[in-house]
């Protein structure tokens, strides 16, 4: 479809499949995952952060990264039929929102594991690690303030945005903000321990 | 005449047992393709004992252990000695010995190279479209060897790769000896320190590196030279070279040490480590290093 490499569609595909599966696994649920929409949607984000990579050589930020790989998850809306397997955090009616929720878990479970790989900019472990604390471990600390934030207030902005996605504007650098701003809210160490 | 298809398999047969008789040429590389006229069109244009006498055209990747430029510049001497070998291999078997000039053309290219579709005559695409038959395997790559050309990363970094592709034509030249002995890259005693072409490359590096507001600087040769007399300086491995430009530097001496041909091939693969060392990683490898680890 585009000029970007096959062989990355390809893996980044199936990589994005095996982790909405794991997803959908953790919140107990059956669905079905269009892999043609997969392969669109991993197209869609190889062109994009190809595109920005050209403007920004050298310094795309995690948060874009995996911002805009789940925008084109929300976007596409891969995962249909879902049907709730006994106790799941997830509600009949929020089930309705599945690729939101998906697309959602996606980048904070995507941040977190490629935090600490390098490569992609990351101004909050730069500083992190400049404090003079120990640093935290990369990926542990934002993954449990992620979660704490989207349960806070019986789930109050988690809610606010999976609404958000699915019925406002919310494009990709809405979800590079959100991320960036969960991370930079997941260290301590920045914020003198203040907190 | 050698029927259609057969001498595909005549000269990758005799590519097989040369390279892997030579561990001084398969320490140093690990794969080798045959490309170009002897295999596109099913070879219907390869001719290789007549007036106009095609060449063969291999492709060699440099291995992994082969990535500095005294390395490589070690690979390519030890290449260019095996190389006779291997053309009177393929002379005997393919055309009963009638063969003058050098047979064998090669492409020596590190795995930077290929990737980027870096290529000596400024066609990216051969990598990607052309037919590679691979010698060691007989495995046809038809769509190429890379998925991809980042054409915005050549033109960014249109200085470094252009002292690459210097490189990889100085390697080509290098490795060109025809079965009489003469080679078509001469040693160096002209009037000048260096070739003119060596010093356009150190100014294009030093222009990147040192002097990107000045244009000027692009083309100023005395900069150039200047630039490669202190990366040598620097460098313990390139002692012997930076010797013989210093003498050749002073004109008093009753006789100036010539550039020999494993000096300047020394001396290109030294610029090319510089040039390789400039551009940013791209996304594109990033993601590849991802892919890679998993």
């Amino acid at each position: 479809m585009f000029h970007i490499p096959h062989s990355q569609v390809a893996f980044l595909g199936a990589e994005c499949h095996r982790v909405i599966n794991a997803i959908l696994d953790e919140i107990n649920a059956d669905a079905d995952v269009n892999v043609e929409l997969i392969a669109d949607l991993t197209q869609f984000f190889l062109r994009d952060i190809y595109r920005i990579d050209q403007q920004q050589r050298g310094a795309v930020s995690l948060a874009k990264l995996v911002g805009y790989w789940a925008f084109w998850i929300r976007k596409l809306k891969p995962i249909s039929n879902v049907v709730l397997r006994g106790e799941s955090r997830v509600s009949n009616l929020e089930a309705n929102y599945i690729n939101e929720i998906v697309a959602l878990e996606f980048a904070i479970e995507l941040a977190a594991q490629y935090r600490g790989n390098g490569g992609f900019e990351d101004v909050v472990m730069a500083h992190c690690k400049t404090s003079g604390k120990e640093p935290c471990p990369s990926g542990e600390c934002f993954k449990r303030y992620a979660r704490f934030y989207f349960s806070f207030s019986d789930g109050f902005y988690y809610r606010y945005i999976i609404y958000s996605m699915r019925n406002r504007t919310f494009g990709p650098h809405h979800f590079a903000l959100l991320i960036e701003n969960l991370l930079f809210g997941a260290c301590q160490n920045l914020y003198g321990g203040q907190r | 005449m050698t029927s259609l298809g057969t001498h595909i398999d005549v000269i990758a047969e005799n590519i097989r047992i040369w390279f892997k008789k030579n561990s001084d040429v398969n320490k140093y590389f690990d794969q080798v393709y045959i490309f170009g006229s002897a295999i596109n069109d099913d070879g219907r244009f390869f001719v290789p004992n007549s007036l106009f006498g095609s060449d063969i055209d291999l492709l060699m990747r440099f291995s992994e252990n082969c990535q500095g430029a005294v390395e490589r510049a070690q690979a390519l001497r030890n290449l260019r000695e095996a190389k006779g070998d291997l053309e009177a291999r393929i002379c005997t078997t393919l055309l009963n010995g009638r063969r003058e000039k050098s047979l064998v053309s090669v492409l020596a290219i590190t795995d930077y190279e290929l990737y980027h579709s870096i290529h000596k005559g400024f066609d990216p695409k051969i990598f990607t479209m052309n037919i590679f038959h691979d010698a060691l395997t007989g495995e046809n790559n038809s769509g190429g060897l890379v998925d991809y050309i980042d054409f915005a990363y050549h033109l960014e970094n249109i200085e470094a790769f252009s002292v690459i592709r210097a490189c990889q034509n100085v390697r080509n030249a290098y490795l060109d000896v025809s079965r009489n002995g003469e080679s078509r890259l001469k040693s160096f005693d002209g009037p000048d320190v260096i070739p003119k072409e060596v010093m356009r490359a150190g100014a294009l590096l030093n222009y990147v590196l040192n002097s990107p507001q000045d244009k000027d600087a692009r083309t100023r040769l005395i900069d150039g030279l200047t630039f490669i007399n202190k990366v040598l300086e620097i460098r313990k491995e390139c002692e012997r070279l930076f010797e013989i430009l210093r003498q050749r530097q002073f004109g008093r001496l009753a006789k100036r040490p010539c550039l020999e041909v494993d000096d300047i091939m020394l001396l290109y693969e030294v610029l090319f480590d510089i040039a390789r060392g400039i551009p940013k990683k791209s996304i594109r490898e990033i993601i590849d290093g991802f892919i890679e680890n998993k």
